[in-house]
Formats: structure tokens, sequence, C-alpha cells
């Protein structure tokens, strides 16, 4: 099992990349791309959802970790709200909207396996999510 | 009493998707389309009441899920004070107020 120690490798924050990647991509075209209220807002959602688990690993303290988890799941159910809107709108077809809200789904579902792991394991180094291990609160010699 | 796993079955959330709708319709039409200003603050209040009630219910704690349903009615009432703008400046019909007050109170 490999050992992590860098966001950039944890399986809930590469799905919430992807995840921001579709919604700048659906949110510059056509009417969408207009909207720039809503434009903006599911944006900023998506953003904040690979900035809250980056804080959280970062923050190398457990509970502050759960409580960022909680906050990047928070906006992937912001983002799936707003992509509502687009598609009552019309901005997105359906299968957009579909494809944009199983990534959603799947980050929030990858987000809370991995608050439940935290929550039964407390006080430990090394914490692990689906086959990936990860270290998140360790010496200060960092490891890649 | 069925068991709500996901904030789409939450009523006050598909009344905040209605309201929202309503305020795009609204705002689209005539010399409201033209108040970008105006336009854009109501359109974000009624996005922002669905957004929170969706963030808290994500958020899987109660403190937090209260916390955000707080700022959800918050944003209604920002909805609702807007519509008063919209009124005044005779952008809509003192009916299609109505219409989006009845919405609102529904979430109380």
């Amino acid at each position: 099992m490999p050992t992590i120690s860098r966001f950039e490798n944890i399986e809930a924050w590469k799905t919430a990349r992807q995840l921001t990647n579709l919604i700048y991509d659906l949110s510059d075209q056509g009417t969408f791309s207009k909207d720039f209220g809503l434009r903006d807002q599911i944006r900023r959602a998506a953003v904040s959802v690979r900035s809250n688990i980056a804080e959280g690993f970062e923050s190398h303290t457990q509970p502050l970790f759960i409580n960022f988890l909680g906050r990047a799941k928070a906006s992937s159910g912001e983002v799936r709200a707003q992509l509502y809107v687009a598609l009552d709108r019309n901005y997105i077809t359906n299968e957009q909207f579909e494809s944009a809200r199983d990534v959603a789904e799947k980050t929030s579902r990858q987000i809370h396996r991995f608050m439940a792991y935290l929550e039964t394991q407390p006080n430990v180094r090394r914490v692990k999510e689906d086959h990936v291990e990860y270290v998140f609160y360790h010496s200060n010699v960092p490891t890649f | 009493m069925p068991t709500i796993s996901r904030f789409e079955n939450i009523e006050a959330w598909k009344t905040a998707r209605q309201l929202t709708n309503l305020i795009y319709d609204l705002s689209d039409q005539g010399t409201f389309s033209k108040d970008f200003g105006l336009r854009d603050q109501i359109r974000r209040a009624a996005v922002s009441v669905m957004s929170n009630i969706a963030e808290g219910f994500e958020s899987h704690t109660q403190p937090l899920f209260i916390n955000f349903l707080g700022r959800a009615k918050a944003s209604s009432g920002e909805v609702r004070a807007q519509l008063y703008v919209a009124l005044d400046r005779n952008y809509i019909l003192p009916g299609s107020r109505k219409s989006g007050e009845g919405m609102l109170s529904l979430k109380r």
C-alpha cells in the first residue's frame, strides 16, 4: 500500500479537480457564460471543494482535517445545487447535467468515506482512503 | 415518515428551486433585465437559498446544518427585500411580488 504525503494524491482531491475542470468548461459555453453571477458562484464552490481538502490535509491535525473535509463536502453539495439552476435555465443539457452531478456525488462520497474512516481512527498518524494510505501528520521530513 | 438521504428531497429545497426559477423569469423581462446590479443581486440571493440548504445537508453535522439553514433563510429574506425594490421601480407587477412572497413564506 503506497504511503502518501501530498494532497495531490488524495483520490477525493483528484475527483474534485476533475469536477472543477468540468464546471469551468460547462460555465464557459453559451448562455451559461453570460450569467456572470451563477458562473462565479458555481466556480467558487467547485474550487472550494479542492481547496478545503488541501487545506485540511496541510493543517496537520486530525480534528481540523475532518472539519475541512466537512466544508469540502458542503461545497460539493453547493455545486450540485447550482447545477440544477443551470439545468432549469437550459444552460446545460440533461446529459451534461447528469455527468456533472455524478462527478459531484462521487466527490461527496469519497470525502464522506474519508471522514468516516478518520473518525474511527483517532490519533493515528497514518490514514488510508480506499486502497491508498496517507500520512497527514508525520515528521518534518516530507516523503515523496 | 420517509427518511431523507438527498437534499433534493427536502421540501424547502424544492421550493427554493421554484423560487430561483421564478426570480430568473421575472428578472429576465423588460426593465428589470436592464438593471444589471439588482438582477445580479436577487439572482445570487435566490441561488444562495438553494445552495445553503444543500451545503448544510451535506455538512452532516447538526449544528452546521442549522447554521446553513439560517443563512438560507437570511438569503430568502434578502430576495423578499429585493422584490420590493423591483416593485417600487415598476419592474414587476404587485401580483408577481405576491407569488414570490408566497413561496418565501413556505420556507418558514
